[in-house]
């Protein structure tokens, strides 16, 4: 049988967008599926778990803020991989930077007691800074040394997150809690609700706007041409005098500082104080995020707003079928790997011949 | 305390030492597999459900190996086959192993007061040998998987630089298109570094519950699949420095616990810290010096 077959793939000149929209649908199809089958041996029934999801994410309009909620860190964290990606920075200290926003907005939220306007601007600037921070140690260690970022940006998580553990269960611990968190911030540091009555914060703007500001960055100054020009051919972005060890600095540093704003929502919007479990992974999900709207700023608003939907959805499908929500991050995954091999096989065209 | 600290020294270093030897083979074939963290989260859970449902654990160790395996050829059709970028083939591996481990364990044993466990694999003590101070218990006194990671170390050292296949797999890392020229079965022979490799990185996860602890807990790798990676660039590529790296983590981390345990005034959470720090230091050290595959992370189509 083998032999009566010929299996030609050949490249094609430019990848047709019909079939690129299909694959993608059908990807995505697939991936549910997996999905459904975890469902399904779980005990649970499939239709009713998606059916609760979708319900419990989009339903009515509570439960749809409450994905909004949940977008804002994805959509800021995602733009600031999208920035350190177009420039071949593969930061995945996303989670980190996120907690280091975190951190030094509740530093700055407890350290002044008094309340002042003046306090919020200071927060945000600061837990920009922090994540930036967080980022460029990874970054000067790859330009000065070479040492591979992928590596320590993972590496710096685990650091900051144990630190942080540190802090709520010692200087910053409240003291009338059994729980590892902190005291609560300065109502001055509170970013304030933007729909009386829900959770969602002025976060959610902040992460609207950084998007269309992410793609004038990248698209439109010289700066963002420096970034691209050095993601896509170093050799000849050095040969065209671009200095390629500070663009990538400025890249990271921007990344991470997108982090830190996430970061600082989830603290100044929602929680009042920082706790270790304030992101279930936002940093992780964030670059599948970046990845999957293929580095496209705009693209992110719709990729974030998938992913949130799952994340808030979770807690609806475990409620309704007792599935456990960690489901929801294998689906996101599933989701990613099955669209990233249908991008490719949309690149070849496969013909089945008889000989 | 010395004896004891060198024992556990061997104990910590183990698991990383099967990621890495596994990482050293991958990536001499040309290949970066960066799914190792969420490879060994599954080889932990595959490995965790298989002993405590035969109540062996050299059922587990089988049961980590294919799981292990498993991943390893998704991770090769992506970035073999399909030629995807191996850094967002491994990653998006890695978040797929942190998310189902974690998954699996929950919707195994639900939410149970008491967390489950298994009966542990046993320190072989050498009878006489391990008397010997201070040298006695660290070589003589521990678990058969130790044992097997070391021989693993000496037995890749000498295929890589002795043998005529350590040659092609050296040869379809450097030059993927001589080694084609010269009748080498490029693709082939990477497929199977990339599955061997995450046969070997499973094994390395499994032995957190099923030796260290005896139990699971979610993501309780806690990155050491990214240590391994960082341990391979720190040994070069060559499996007895990786060792070498491998034991300065191990050290480090026997180290950090002993110091937990006796308690002097510092957090505890400084000494968890400590072994992500050795190891971002240990890499500004290797610095320059470092020589990778000339094809890593590169994929190869023929004529392209």
């Amino acid at each position: 049988m083998v032999h009566l077959l010929k299996i030609e793939i050949k490249k094609r000149e430019t990848p047709s967008k019909v079939a690129e929209f299909i694959t993608v649908i059908i990807a995505a199809v697939v991936a549910l599926l997996i999905g459904a089958v975890l469902i399904y041996l779980e005990g649970a029934d499939p239709i009713l778990g998606y059916k609760a999801l979708l319900i419990g994410s989009l339903g009515n309009r509570a439960v749809f803020l409450e994905t909004l909620v949940k977008m804002a860190p994805l959509l800021l964290a995602g733009l600031g991989m999208v920035v350190a990606y177009q420039c071949k920075f593969w930061n995945i200290g996303g989670e980190g930077q996120i907690f280091a926003g975190a951190l030094v907005t509740t530093w700055v939220g407890i350290t002044f007691t008094k309340e002042n306007p003046g306090i919020l601007p200071l927060v945000i600037l600061l837990s920009f800074l922090g994540g930036m921070a967080w980022a460029l140690i990874p970054a000067v260690l790859k330009v000065k040394l070479q040492i591979n970022e992928i590596i320590t940006t993972l590496l710096m998580n685990f650091i900051i997150i144990y630190y942080i553990d540190y802090l709520v269960l010692g200087p910053w611990m409240d003291p009338i809690s059994v729980m590892p968190q902190s005291v609560r911030i300065n109502p001055s540091a509170r970013l304030m609700e933007i729909v009386p009555g829900s959770r969602l914060h002025a976060g959610f703007l902040i992460a609207m706007v950084c998007a269309p500001l992410v793609y004038i960055l990248l698209q439109k100054t010289v700066l963002g041409y420096r970034i691209m020009a050095v993601g896509n051919n170093p050799e000849a972005a050095r040969a065209g005098g671009i200095d390629i060890a500070k663009t990538i600095l400025i890249a990271a540093a921007i990344s991470g500082g997108l982090a830190g704003l996430a970061g600082m929502g989830e603290v100044s919007g929602l929680h009042y104080r920082l706790r270790t479990d304030i992101s279930p992974g936002y940093g992780y999900t964030a670059i599948l995020v970046a990845l999957l709207a293929r580095l496209h700023p705009f693209l992110v608003v719709v990729t974030s707003f998938f992913f949130a939907v799952l994340f808030k959805g979770g807690d609806a499908l475990k409620r309704v079928t007792g599935v456990p929500t960690a489901l929801i991050p294998v689906i996101q995954s599933i989701v990613f790997i099955s669209i990233l091999a249908s991008e490719v096989i949309t690149r070849y065209e496969i013909r089945i011949k008889r000989r | 305390m010395v004896a004891g600290l060198l024992v556990a020294t061997l104990r910590m270093t183990t698991p990383i030492l099967f990621a890495a030897v596994g990482e050293t083979i991958t990536e001499r074939s040309g290949v970066l597999n960066l799914g190792m963290e969420g490879i060994m989260l599954m080889g932990a859970i595959a490995g965790f459900i298989a002993t405590f449902t035969t109540g062996n654990p050299w059922m587990g160790v089988l049961a980590a190996m294919l799981v292990g395996g498993l991943i390893g050829l998704i991770h090769a059709i992506l970035s073999i086959s399909l030629g995807v970028n191996q850094v967002v083939s491994g990653v998006s591996l890695t978040i797929f192993g942190m998310g189902m481990s974690t998954y699996i364990y929950r919707a195994y044993f639900g939410a149970l007061p008491v967390p489950p466990s298994i009966e542990p694999f046993k320190v072989l003590t050498v009878p006489v040998l391990s008397g010997i101070p201070f040298i006695g218990p660290f070589l003589f006194q521990a678990y058969l998987l130790t044992y097997i990671s070391l021989f693993l170390v000496v037995f890749f050292q000498f295929f890589l630089f002795k043998t005529r296949w350590g040659l092609r797999i050296r040869a379809v890392g450097e030059n993927p298109e001589a080694s084609d020229t010269a009748g080498i079965k490029v693709l082939l022979l990477r497929y199977v570094c990339v599955i061997l490799g995450s046969m070997l990185a499973g094994i390395g996860g499994a032995f957190l519950p099923l030796a260290i602890v005896k139990f699971f807990m979610p993501m309780m790798t806690a990155g050491r699949g990214w240590i391994a990676v960082a341990v391979v660039i720190f040994g070069r590529w060559i499996p007895v420095r990786v060792l070498g790296g491998a034991l300065l983590y191990g050290f480090v981390d026997a180290l950090q616990l002993r110091l937990q345990a006796v308690g002097i005034g510092i957090p505890y959470q400084f000494f968890l810290m400590a072994p992500y720090l050795v190891v971002v230091l240990a890499l500004t050290v290797v610095g320059r010096k470092m020589k990778p595959p000339k094809g890593l992370a590169i994929p190869y189509k023929r004529g392209e």
